[in-house]
């Protein structure tokens, strides 16, 4: 597992934790106004983690294409 | 299993306790639980998306997004007479 791989899965397992909190504080709380505090993490900070997890993702990836030689094939082609 | 798969299962099961949550209570429960299912839901696209590497789902993640955004509001709108 690469340090990439390591960030992609801290930001996922913590999109998914602060989910399953949500969802189990909105199952538990009593009233809808209790109900309605336990909503906003679940439908800010999940989806911003996730999108977290996607541009690590995404941005080492394409940091990756860009030093292998495999995503320039120009430059495989040289005659000399 | 990729990671995203995982998590996006993680997501869709978390949707079972809401979809139970969501069928009992007063009407402002069900609202409340059912704006915490669409992001849920949403997430899950997105997760989805990333997991079988097509970035084409990721519009029915946005599309999902807009749509259960605009919906929670006239639920909202349609049940403020009834507060």
């Amino acid at each position: 597992m690469s340090l990439r791989d390591g960030v992609v899965a801290v930001f996922l397992g913590l999109g998914v934790l602060v989910t399953l909190l949500s969802v189990v504080g909105v199952i538990v709380s009593r009233n809808v106004y209790q109900r309605l505090h336990f909503v906003t993490p679940g439908a800010v900070l999940a989806p911003l983690l996730v999108a977290a997890a996607v541009v690590a993702k995404r941005h080492s990836t394409s940091a990756d294409s860009r030093r292998s030689p495999r995503s320039w094939p120009w430059s495989c082609s040289d005659p000399s | 299993m990729t990671v995203w798969l995982a998590a996006a299962v993680a997501m869709v099961a978390m949707l079972v306790p809401l979809g139970l949550t969501a069928m009992r209570g007063s009407t402002l429960d069900r609202l409340v639980t059912l704006e915490l299912a669409s992001a849920t839901q949403t997430i899950a696209l997105i997760l989805l998306a990333e997991g079988f590497d097509r970035d084409v789902y990721f519009e029915l993640a946005v599309v999902m997004a807009v749509l259960s955004f605009a919906g929670n509001l006239v639920y909202a709108r349609f049940l403020e007479h009834g507060v």
